[in-house]
């Protein structure tokens, strides 16, 4: 009752976030309200039993945020954006487009709550109760979510590994990564206080042992590849921005990347064909943990050497170029 | 927790999800229209979880494996594992959307949709 | 109701009332963010302190207490931490305190 009481409040506090996000004149308020929305959605995952996906969008929102917020500090610090947004904000809104699109929006809202079934009944009992009661016979471990991504389903695991190094590619094509001077020294450009250093010193290696926490217990409890990555790229984030050690250079954690991709591919097949896991007789718990621990490790280190990548793509390299310079690069794209 | 007929926990995310869709019609600023498109993915996570979970449910993960549960007290865990990849997908996304709102910016030096559209047809004027 | 589980029931609600007034302190009108920010950052490092040692308390010796006395260590270092790097970034973009009578802190 206190779960639900709370919940309703959340829920209720959740939409009016919503609706500041979509009335604010500001970015930045847009960022700290988006914080705040991510928030309450990681608190309802947990209250609704899943720790996973409640771990996963908390640390999500995280980098999303910093995503953000770098992104509107460029523009902002050009001046441009924000003269923009301000005459924007000063321009006399069109009420009657304002009206004609609440009222279409509200239409399709009332068609979808009213028109669509709802119901308090549970959705696909069978297959939850088969994946329920079979996933310690068919592919080990303790926690079901981890049985699903790396053994029912693993086919969706590695499209979304597919995904992750196509959204890396894209991302380097789309930015400015020859245009941008890098020097040697590679340093991040803030000079941090020693208090920082100091304190980051002690961190760091706790975020490391976190991820492998979380990598390692992935199978028999909440945790897993996709947030022991996170917890693993941000270890060589706090190492890049805040110590300043940059060993490991783009183009190598690019490689990398793609080399864990391929051994992705190839453990489950190699898994599945020589009956690590669905052979019934033959799989014994230590085969299937091992499979499982190997898996989470290899998904983790992929999410971290990606993340790493975009997050440094973002921060670290791309510069805004001199306006002479757009100039020319745009008409070098076009011939 | 029922209002009526309709469980809560599928009201709000559909609420979400049109505020979202207003908001991407109505704002003209394009960062925000990317925040939004963020929450219009969280909303349909949220109703995805809902469909298979109650509040208060356990967590499917069970630490002793010989004990017997029942099954409607256990969240669905299939949701949960597609839901933990829609939202990896979902940040690759957005990094996706926010290196090409960089790209626009330094063409048009301007995150506003509609000077933006001016200058691009500015541009494709053919010359006479 | 045993004396662990009051004592540590008193704990946690004096951490609660510490981020009260914390709130409250925040939303003190006619304040500069350096003074939201000091208030902010040691009513949120003690009221989670507090909180954790209550935890602590009530679960007795187990391995959950030790993951809480890692968090509770973690949070009596980053919490100062990210409240110093907040107000280094303010004073590094430009942002001068204001006191009550009108000076300007130079710092």
């Amino acid at each position: 009752m206190a779960i639900a009481l709370t919940t309703e409040i959340l829920l209720v506090f959740w939409v009016v976030n919503a609706i500041w996000i979509v009335f604010a004149k500001k970015t930045y308020r847009v960022m700290i309200f988006f914080g705040v929305f991510s928030l309450i959605t990681s608190v309802i995952y947990l209250f609704l039993g899943a720790p996973d996906v409640a771990m996963a969008e908390a640390g999500i929102s995280a980098f999303a945020t910093i995503f953000f917020i770098v992104c509107i500090e460029k523009y902002y610090s050009r001046g441009s954006g924000l003269k923009a947004e301000m005459a924007s904000a000063a321009k006399p809104r069109n009420y009657f487009k304002l009206v004609a699109a609440f009222a279409f929006v509200a239409m399709l809202c009332g068609l979808f709550i009213f028109f669509v079934p709802t119901t308090t009944e549970y959705a696909y009992t069978e297959l939850r109760d088969l994946y329920l009661f079979q996933f310690m016979r068919d592919v080990g471990g303790r926690n079901a979510v981890t049985a699903i991504y790396l053994g029912y389903r693993v086919y969706d695991t590695l499209f979304e590994a597919l995904l992750l190094v196509t959204a890396v590619v894209a991302v380097i094509h789309l930015s400015w990564f020859d245009r941008t001077i890098v020097a040697d020294g590679r340093h991040s450009e803030v000079e941090r206080s020693r208090m920082t250093k100091f304190a980051m010193r002690i961190v760091c290696p706790i975020i490391l042992l976190f991820g492998m926490y979380l990598v390692m217990n992935g199978h028999i409890s909440a945790g897993g590849g996709f947030l022991g990555g996170l917890a693993f790229a941000l270890f060589l984030v706090c190492r890049f921005m805040v110590l300043g050690v940059y060993d490991l250079p783009i183009e190598k954690a690019m490689k990398l990347e793609e080399l864990v991709f391929i051994n992705i591919i190839i453990l489950p097949i190699f898994a599945i064909f020589t009956g690590f896991i669905y052979f019934y007789g033959y799989a014994t718990e230590m085969f299937q943990n091992i499979y499982l621990i190997a898996m989470n490790f290899l998904v983790g280190l992929k999410v971290a050497f990606g993340f790493f990548v975009l997050f440094y793509r973002y921060i670290a390299i791309e510069r805004l170029p001199d306006k002479e310079e757009v100039v020319e690069a745009f008409d070098d794209g076009e011939d | 927790m029922t209002v009526g007929d309709i469980h809560v926990l599928e009201i709000f995310p559909i609420l979400v999800f049109f505020i979202s869709f207003f908001g991407l019609i109505i704002s003209r600023n394009i960062v925000k229209a990317i925040v939004l498109i963020m929450l219009m993915q969280t909303s349909v996570i949220l109703f995805w979880l809902g469909l298979g979970a109650r509040l208060g449910n356990i967590p499917p993960i069970f630490q002793d494996a010989t004990e017997v549960y029942d099954p409607n007290t256990i969240a669905d865990p299939l949701p949960q594992a597609l839901m933990l990849t829609a939202i990896i997908i979902g940040i690759a996304v957005t990094a996706i959307n926010i290196t090409l709102l960089n790209a626009l910016f330094r063409k048009y030096q301007t995150v506003d949709w509609q000077p933006m559209q001016d200058l691009a047809t500015v541009d494709e004027r053919p010359e006479s | 109701m045993s004396v662990q589980e009051i004592v540590s029931f008193i704990i946690m609600g004096i951490g609660i009332a510490f981020m009260l007034v914390g709130i409250i302190g925040m939303f003190q009108p006619k304040k500069d963010f350096y003074y939201r920010l000091l208030v902010a950052c040691k009513i949120d490092t003690i009221g989670l302190l507090t909180i954790g040692i209550g935890l602590a308390i009530r679960h007795g010796f187990s391995f959950f207490t030790g993951k809480i006395i890692l968090i509770i260590i973690i949070i009596m270092v980053l919490n100062p931490l990210v409240a110093h790097i907040i107000a280094q970034a303010a004073y590094r973009s430009g942002y001068v305190s204001i006191c009550k009578d009108g000076d300007s802190f130079d710092h």
